[in-house]
């Protein structure tokens, strides 16, 4: 295993061979939709019971060191669990799907596309911006309020499904976040139009 | 000058923002894997700047180790919600 590139799609064939409910979900969502940024890691929201954990790790070669102390999420009473990819080295954190309202929503919603040369499915770019702009509200990171302007910025002011994304930014309290973060993508569209 | 620095950086940022336009969806993807590939090249050549006489496999444990403390950092700063 040489890169984070070849970790993913390992893991990817893996789950669609299984044939089990997921979505790569983080930064590989955001720099698919928006201006990339360099990745130490791949996030993936699983919708599987504990057995299937077991013979999705079964599946994987021996360069995946699978986290024996699976992580439990005290606010969202999920599990969460850490692959480690030592050689690269690369992170794959992957999280059960939770019953939060928007969780539900952008699983239900996630489409079907062609990553790294195979079928995957990957979140709409609208709730990569809410979620992104979600948590750039509770944990102050600069970096995902920076990834939902640059989604906004490449998908275009006219193509994104703004009433879809107010609804849930009016849900989480992040309205006001989200009007600077069109502030800062304006640019960008005003490009757009200059062209 | 700070209108300038303001100017500079929005040109900046702007010129990002072509220049992804211009990738497809799959080279967007495989840039971000790939640009971490590309810092931790550059870290071990720091590694090993830092430590002329380590093994190769020592410059890789210290490595892992500077993003374990990293890793370490970002949640501690930012504890998940």
């Amino acid at each position: 295993m040489k890169t984070g590139e070849e970790a993913v799609a390992v893991l990817l064939d893996a789950l669609n061979e299984l044939g089990f409910d997921y979505m790569v979900d983080g930064s590989f969502s955001s720099n698919r939709y928006g201006v990339p940024r360099a990745t130490k890691d791949a996030d993936f929201v699983l919708r599987i019971v504990a057995a299937d954990r077991q013979r999705l790790f079964a599946r994987l070669p021996d360069a995946f060191k699978v986290d024996p102390q699976v992580s439990f999420e005290m606010v969202t009473g999920t599990w969460r669990q850490i692959i480690q990819v030592p050689e690269i080295p690369f992170l794959i954190e992957l999280f059960e799907l939770s019953s939060d309202p928007h969780d539900q929503s952008r699983f239900f919603r996630r489409r079907k596309l062609t990553l790294m040369s195979r079928e995957s499915w990957l979140p709409t770019p609208e709730d990569v911006i809410v979620q992104k702009l979600r948590w750039s509200h509770g944990a102050k990171r600069s970096k995902d309020f920076d990834d939902a302007v640059s989604v906004m910025a490449i998908q275009g002011e006219t193509e994104l499904d703004w009433p879809y994304i107010e609804k849930w930014c009016a849900e989480h309290g992040t309205l006001e976040v989200l009007a600077e973060a069109k502030a800062e993508a304006a640019p960008a569209w005003e490009d757009d139009e200059a062209d | 000058m700070q209108e300038a620095i303001a100017r500079d950086a929005r040109f900046a940022d702007l010129a990002k923002v072509r220049q992804a336009r211009r990738m497809t969806a799959e080279e967007r993807v495989l840039a971000g894997p790939r640009l971490f590939a590309g810092v931790c090249g550059r870290m071990k050549e720091g590694l090993r700047d830092e430590q002329p006489s380590a093994t190769e496999e020592e410059i890789h444990r210290m490595l892992l180790q500077r993003f374990a403390r990293l890793k370490k950092l970002e949640t501690t700063r930012h504890p998940i919600p």
